[in-house]
C-alpha cells in the first residue's frame, strides 16, 4: 500500500506485471479495489493467494472460491496462483502455509482439487513451492517429484519460488539443484525471488531486503534449465522506496537475459 | 496416521498457547509417540524446535493483525495486556476464515462476554466494536450511483433513504471518536459515560468516526431503515426538530456518507 501513489502517478513504467495478494482484494470495495481499477488498464495483474490451502483435508469454502472467482473475472488475470500447502484443521485456520506430507494419497487429493479450482476460476492455475521448517518422516516421494506428477496429471502450472528452495536447503538439507532437475521444462509460469534471514539455527523466509546473490545465482540456473517466465520480486518487510524496488526488478531482468535471451514462455 | 490426523496434530501443536514443547509435556503418551513418528529433525534443529517456528508464526502473525485492526484496544491494554488478550482470544475463538483480515471478527463479542472476569475498562468492548466497524467500512462496497434529480416535488417527497454500505451506527455511552482524538493527542481517555451514538463512515476512501447526540443518533437510525422523506420529516417533528435543523443534519448525513438517497419507487 505504501507505493499505491507512486504507481498510479505514472511510475511503474519499468514494471511489466504487478502481483496482487488475492485475499487483500476479496472485499467488494474501498481504496484497494479502486487502485486495482486504476491499474488494470495499464498493466497486467496476476493474483496470488495465500488462503486456498489446496491440500487441506477439508475442501476450500465455496464462499471463498466464489469471491475469488468474481475478483478474477473482473480483472481477467492471465493466470492465478496459490501455494502447495495445507492451512487448517477442520475449521481452525492457521493463516500460515503448512507443509504437506508428500504421499500418494495427498497427491491424489491435490490433483482432484486442482482440477476443481481450475474449473471454478476458469483460467490457468499455478501452485508455488513453500518454505518449509519441518520435514515428515513418512513420505512416498520428494516435493519436486510431487510437483512434476501434479503438473503431468493436471496441467497445473508452477510458480517457482527460488528463495524458498534455498530456505528448504538450509533448514532441511535439501538439494535445490536436484529439485530443479525434476521439474518439467515449460511448466513454470512465474518465478518468485526474495531474501531470507539466516538466524544460524534456521533460515526464515521473511522477504526482508534485496534479493541476495545466492538466490540470483540459483534463479539463473533455473531459467537456463526451465526457461524464462514472468518474475516477481517479493519485499514485504522494511519496504524501501519505490525506486529501489524498480531497480531490483531491473537487476533481475539483467540476470534473466544472461541466462537465456529468449521470449517469455507465458504471457 | 491419516492426512487428517496429521493436520490435527500439527495445528493443535502450533496453536498451543505455551508452545509446542509444553504441548508435548502435557499430551498423552500416544500423542507424543505420534509426534515423534510424524515429524523429523531439521538440519540444525530438533523437530520440536522446528515446529516452534510455526507456533511463533501462528501467534504473532494473528496478534499483529489484531493490533493493526484494534489500535485503541491495544493502546488501552498496553503491549503485554494485548498479548494476553490475543492469547486468550485465540484459545477460545480460533480463526474461522481463510482471510487473515477477518481474524478479529469475534473480538468485540469476546471482550463483551468476558468483560467481568477480564476486568477491562467498561468502554473496551464498545471501542472494539467501533474498530471492527472501521475495518468493515474500509472494504465495504461503494454505494449505488445517486439517483437523478427529482422530476417533480412529489417524487422528492417519496424518495427513500438507506444506510450507506460503509456506514455503521451504534448506540453507546462511550465516545469513540473522542477517544480516538484523545489517543492522538496523548490525552486521557474518557472515564465518564454519556448518552449518545457512535457513527463510522467512509465517504471516499478514508474512514471517519463521529459522536452523535442521542436524538440525532435515534433519527439517523430511523432514517437508515429505508423511510421516505415524508416519514423522516414526521419523525423529526415528533422529536421537535426544526425544519432548519433537519435540513442541515440531513445534508450532513448525505455528505459524510451516513445515508444514501434512493430513487422513488
Amino acid at each position: 500500500m505504501a507505493h499505491y501513489g507512486a504507481i498510479l502517478d505514472g511510475a511503474g513504467g519499468e514494471v511489466d506485471v504487478f502481483e496482487a495478494i488475492t485475499e487483500n482484494f476479496l472485499a467488494g470495495g474501498g481504496r484497494p479495489r479502486a487502485v486495482l481499477d486504476a491499474l488494470a488498464p495499464r498493466r497486467p495483474i496476476v493474483f496470488h493467494g495465500v488462503g486456498l490451502g489446496i491440500a487441506s483435508s477439508a475442501p476450500p469454502e465455496p464462499a471463498y472460491l466464489e469471491a475469488a472467482r468474481r475478483l478474477f473475472d473482473r480483472y481477467d488475470p492471465p493466470w492465478v496462483s496459490d501455494h502447495l500447502c495445507f492451512h487448517r484443521s477442520g475449521r481452525h485456520y492457521t493463516h500460515d502455509l503448512l507443509p504437506i506430507p508428500t504421499t500418494h494419497a495427498v497427491l491424489d487429493r491435490v490433483c482432484e482439487r486442482v482440477r476443481w479450482v481450475s474449473k471454478v476460476f476458469g483460467r490457468p492455475f499455478c501452485l508455488e513451492n513453500i518454505s518449509r521448517y519441518v520435514a515428515y518422516r513418512r513420505t512416498d516421494m520428494d516435493e519436486a517429484t510431487f510437483f512434476a506428477e501434479l503438473v503431468r496429471r493436471t496441467g497445473c502450472g508452477m510458480l517457482l519460488d527460488v528463495n524458498n528452495l534455498l530456505v528448504c536447503a538450509k533448514n532441511l538439507g535439501e538439494d535445490p539443484h536436484a529439485f530443479l532437475e525434476r521439474i518439467p521444462p515449460g511448466s513454470v509460469y512465474q518465478y518468485h525471488l526474495a531474501n531470507h534471514t539466516d538466524r544460524g539455527t534456521c533460515a526464515i523466509d521473511d522477504h526482508r531486503g534485496p534479493v541476495p546473490p545466492a538466490v540470483l545465482e540459483l534463479y539463473r540456473y533455473a531459467v537456463r534449465r526451465l526457461g524464462p517466465a514472468t518474475t516477481i520480486v517479493e519485499w514485504d518487510e522494511d519496504v524501501p522506496p519505490y525506486e529501489v524496488l524498480v531497480a531490483q526488478a531491473a537487476r533481475v531482468k539483467a540476470v534473466e537475459r544472461t541466462a537465456r535471451p529468449s521470449r517469455a514462455m507465458h504471457p | 496416521m491419516t492426512p487428517e490426523a496429521i493436520e490435527a496434530l500439527f495445528v493443535e501443536a502450533v496453536a498451543w498457547p505455551s508452545g509446542v514443547a509444553d504441548f508435548l509435556r502435557r499430551a498423552g503418551e500416544r500423542t507424543r509417540a505420534a509426534f515423534a513418528a510424524t515429524f523429523a529433525d531439521g538440519r540444525r534443529l530438533h523437530a520440536v524446535a522446528c515446529m516452534e517456528i510455526y507456533a511463533n508464526a501462528y501467534f504473532y502473525r494473528i496478534k499483529d493483525a489484531l493490533a493493526e485492526q484494534f489500535p485503541l484496544v491495544h493502546h488501552v491494554l498496553g503491549p503485554d495486556g494485548f498479548h494476553n488478550l490475543a492469547t486468550d482470544y485465540l484459545c477460545l475463538a480460533p480463526p474461522r476464515s481463510p482471510d487473515l483480515a477477518r481474524a478479529g471478527d469475534r473480538l468485540p463479542a469476546f471482550l463483551r462476554a468476558f468483560a467481568a472476569c477480564r476486568r477491562d475498562p467498561p468502554y473496551l468492548a464498545d471501542f472494539a466494536r467501533c474498530e471492527w466497524a472501521e475495518y468493515e467500512a474500509l472494504v465495504a462496497p461503494a454505494p449505488p450511483a445517486p439517483p437523478p434529480p427529482p422530476r417533480d416535488p412529489t417524487e422528492a417527497l417519496r424518495r427513500r433513504f438507506r444506510r450507506h454500505p460503509a456506514a455503521r451506527l451504534f448506540r453507546s455511552c462511550w465516545n469513540y471518536a473522542g477517544a480516538v482524538r484523545a489517543r492522538a493527542r496523548a490525552a486521557p481517555l474518557p472515564d465518564a459515560p454519556t448518552p449518545g451514538w457512535n457513527l463510522i463512515v467512509r465517504p471516499a476512501y478514508a474512514v471517519v468516526s463521529y459522536r452523535l447526540a442521542p436524538d440525532e443518533g435515534a433519527l439517523l437510525s430511523y432514517a437508515a431503515r429505508g423511510v421516505t422523506f415524508v416519514e423522516l420529516c414526521a419523525e423529526a417533528a415528533r422529536l421537535r426538530w426544526s425544519h432548519d435543523r433537519l435540513a442541515r443534519t440531513l445534508a450532513g448525513w448525505l455528505e459524510t456518507g451516513a445515508l444514501v438517497a434512493e430513487t422513488a419507487a
